[in-house]
C-alpha cells in the first residue's frame, strides 16, 4: 500500500524518519507487499481469466483444483473458484476501504470538534461515545440489514458507523494535546476562525495516529462484513465476498475441501498483512509505543 | 462506592432506553410484519390478531406501552411462538449460551494471562515469539474459519469429538465450540498482558521488590502482575461483546440450542418482542460487565478512584 506516499508532505523529517523505520521493518514490508499483490490481483485478475465469477457450468461441477482448466477447481454450480475468489477479494477490500473512510469521516470530525471545543461540548460528545460503546452494535447492524435489505452501500455505512468510536477517542485526545501548542495559538492570534484552525492545523497533525488506526480498521471492517455474510446478511449471491465464499465452503467442506481452504487462506493472508503493516506503522510513527506489543 | 454504583446505574438507564428506542423503531421500520409469512389471513382475523397484540395502535403509543412493560420487567409475548412469553424463551435457552460464553471467558482469560506473563518473562525467547505469532494469527482467523477447520480435523478426520450438537452439555460436545470462542480472546488478552507485564517489570516498585530480595515467583505474582492485568480487566466489557458476537456464529455452526440462533431468525421473521428482549438482555449484560470491570480495576489499583 502506498499509504506513506499519499500522506507524506514534502520535507517533513518526521515522515521521512517514519518511512525509514517502516522500510527497515521486515514483517511490515512483507505485509505491505502481500497487500499490493492481492490488490492488483483483485483489480486486474477477473479480466484475465477465461471464466466469469457467475458463469454456471453444469458439466463441470465439483471439479478439484487443477482440473478442466480451473486452477482452483469449481463449486456446486460449476463456477470457477479462482474467478469467484478474485471478485470476492475485490468486494471485501472495497468494503474494508469504504467503510473505513466512512468511519474516518465521522470519527475524525467528531473527535476533532470535541477535543478542540473542550468543556461542556467535549463532555457531552464523549459521553455519547461512551454510551454508544456499551451498545451491542452487531445487533444493530443485523437489524439494519434485516430492516432495509442488504445493499452494498448500507453495508459500507453500517460497518463504518460501528467503527468510528475508537477513532473519535484517539483523535480527541490528540487534539487536546495539540491545541495547547504554540502554532495553534499563533494561528488564533493571526485571526483564523476555529473551523479553519481545526481544518488546517489540527487535522493534518493528527495523521500519524489516524494512519495507524486506519490500517487496523480496514481488517476489522473486512471481518465484520464476512461475519454478516456468514449469517446470510452480507453480500448476496451470485456476488461473492470472502465471507460468503467461506460460509459456502464450510457447508461443502467434506465434499470439496478446496472451497473452504482457498478463501480461508486468502482471508487470513489479507487480515494478517493489514495487521502486520499496522503494527509496523505504529512502531514507525509512534516511537514511544515501541516497547509495547509488537 | 455506593455513590459510584448509584451513579453508574443512573447512567445505565438512559443507555438502555436509547438501545430500546433505536431497536424498537429500526425493527418497525422494516417492511413486513410478524404475521405475513402465514397463509394470507382474512382481513377480520388479521385485524383481531393485530388488536390482540396491540399492534393496531399508533406506533408512539405502542412504544410507550412497551417501555412501560419493560420497566415492570415484562418483555411481552412472542409473536411467533404463540404460547410463550419472551421471558420464557430467554429462560429456556439462556443456559447453553451462558455455559458457552462463561467457559470461553474463563479459559480465554486464564490462558491469555498465563501466556502473556510467560512471554513477557522470556522476552524475545522462543516462547515469546511463538505466543505472539499465535496472538497475531488468533486475531486474524475468524471464528467461522477456525470452527469448520477444527471440526474437519477433530470430528471428521480423527473422530475424537462430536462435530455438533449439545447432548445435555456433555464435555466432549463443549470442547470445540468453547475452543473456537476462546481462541480470539486468548490472542487479545495475551497481547495485552504481555505489554502490561513488560512495562510493569521495568517499574520502580518491581525493582524495589527485587532489591528487597523477594523470590522470583512472589515478585511476578504479587508485584508485577497486579498492574499488568489492569488493561485486561478493562477489556472485560469489549470481550463480552465479542463473545456474544462470536456465539451467534458458533451456536449456528455447532447447532447448539442457545439464544444466538433466535436473534437473526426472529429479526427475519419480524418477531418484534423476541428481538427486543434479546437486545435488552445483551445490552444489560455488556453494561454489567463494564461495571464489574471498573470495580475490579478499583480494587486492584489504589490510584483509581470510583467517582
Amino acid at each position: 500500500m502506498s499509504l506513506a506516499a499519499v500522506t507524506e508532505p514534502p520535507g517533513r523529517s518526521l515522515w521521512a524518519d517514519a518511512q525509514r523505520r517502516l522500510l527497515r521493518n521486515r514483517t511490515a514490508v512483507a505485509g505491505a507487499s502481500v497487500l499490493v499483490v492481492l490488490a492488483l490481483a483483485a483489480a486486474a485478475g477477473p479480466y484475465l481469466l477465461p471464466f466469469r465469477y457467475d458463469e454456471v457450468d453444469k458439466t463441470a461441477v465439483w471439479l478439484a483444483p487443477l482440473s478442466g482448466g480451473h486452477l482452483l477447481g469449481t463449486d456446486a454450480l460449476g463456477r470457477d473458484l479462482l474467478a469467484r475468489l478474485l471478485v470476492g477479494l475485490r468486494v471485501s477490500l472495497a468494503i474494508g476501504l469504504v467503510s473505513t473512510v466512512v468511519s474516518l469521516l465521522i470519527g475524525v470530525t467528531w473527535g476533532a470538534v470535541a477535543g478542540f471545543a473542550g468543556g461542556r461540548v467535549d463532555e457531552v460528545m464523549m459521553r455519547i461515545v461512551d454510551v454508544l460503546y456499551s451498545m451491542p452494535f452487531i445487533f444493530f447492524v443485523i437489524l439494519l440489514m434485516v430492516a432495509f435489505g442488504t445493499h452494498l452501500v448500507l453495508i459500507f455505512v453500517a460497518i463504518g458507523a460501528v467503527e468510528w468510536l475508537t477513532m473519535s477517542r484517539i483523535v480527541r485526545s490528540q487534539t487536546l494535546a495539540l491545541k495547547q501548542r504554540e502554532f495553534v495559538e499563533a494561528a488564533r492570534a493571526a485571526g483564523l476562525t476555529s473551523a479553519a484552525i481545526v481544518r488546517r492545523h489540527i487535522v493534518p497533525n493528527l495523521l500519524g495516529p489516524v494512519v495507524v488506526y486506519v490500517s487496523l480498521t480496514i481488517p476489522a471492517a473486512i471481518l465484520a462484513e464476512s461475519f454478516l455474510s456468514f449469517l446470510g446478511l452480507g453480500v448476496q449471491p451470485p456476488m461473492a465476498s470472502l465471507g460468503t465464499l467461506i460460509a459456502g465452503g464450510a457447508q461443502d467442506m467434506e465434499l470439496a475441501p478446496w472451497l473452504l481452504a482457498f478463501p480461508s487462506v486468502v482471508m487470513i493472508g489479507t487480515l494478517l498483512s493489514f495487521n502486520l503493516l499496522g503494527d509496523g506503522l505504529r512502531d514507525a510513527l509512534d516511537p514511544q509505543s515501541s516497547g509495547r506489543a509488537p | 462506592m455506593l455513590r459510584f454504583l448509584a451513579r453508574r446505574l443512573l447512567v445505565a438507564v438512559p443507555t438502555l432506553l436509547l438501545v430500546i428506542t433505536l431497536a424498537f423503531f429500526m425493527m418497525r421500520a422494516a417492511p413486513g410484519g410478524p404475521f405475513d409469512t402465514d397463509r394470507r389471513l382474512s382481513p377480520e382475523i388479521e385485524k383481531n390478531v393485530l388488536a390482540r397484540y396491540g399492534l393496531d395502535r399508533p406506533l408512539g403509543e405502542q412504544y410507550v406501552t412497551y417501555v412501560a412493560g419493560v420497566a415492570r420487567g415484562d418483555l411481552g409475548p412472542s409473536l411467533k411462538y404463540r404460547d410463550k412469553t419472551v421471558l420464557q424463551i430467554l429462560k429456556e435457552n439462556y443456559l447453553v449460551s451462558l455455559v458457552l460464553g462463561l467457559s470461553a471467558m474463563v479459559i480465554g482469560s486464564l490462558a491469555g494471562v498465563g501466556l502473556g506473563v510467560l512471554a513477557a518473562l522470556k522476552r524475545d525467547g522462543a516462547l515469546d515469539r511463538g505466543a505472539m505469532a499465535l496472538a497475531v494469527l488468533g486475531v486474524c482467523i475468524p471464528t467461522f474459519v477456525t470452527a469448520p477447520l477444527l471440526v474437519l480435523l477433530f470430528a471428521s478426520t480423527l473422530g475424537w469429538l462430536p462435530s455438533a450438537g449439545w447432548n445435555g452439555g456433555a464435555l466432549a460436545n463443549l470442547i470445540l465450540p468453547v475452543l473456537v470462542l476462546a481462541l480470539p480472546q486468548v490472542a487479545v488478552i495475551s497481547r495485552l498482558t504481555r505489554a502490561g507485564m513488560i512495562e510493569s517489570l521495568r517499574s520502580n516498585h518491581v525493582r524495589t521488590a527485587r532489591a528487597k530480595g523477594l523470590s522470583g515467583s512472589r515478585i511476578v505474582l504479587r508485584h508485577a502482575m497486579r498492574p499488568a492485568v489492569l488493561p485486561v480487566v478493562s477489556y472485560l466489557g469489549p470481550a463480552t461483546a465479542a463473545l456474544i458476537t462470536g456465539s451467534l456464529v458458533v451456536e449456528r455452526i455447532f447447532n447448539l440450542p442457545g439464544l444466538g440462533k433466535f436473534f437473526v431468525l426472529s429479526a427475519l421473521q419480524r418477531d418484534y418482542t423476541v428481538v427486543m428482549g434479546m437486545v435488552i438482555i445483551y445490552a444489560a449484560l455488556i453494561l454489567l460487565l463494564n461495571l464489574i470491570a471498573d470495580l475490579v480495576q478499583a480494587a486492584l489499583d489504589p490510584r483509581v478512584k470510583l467517582s
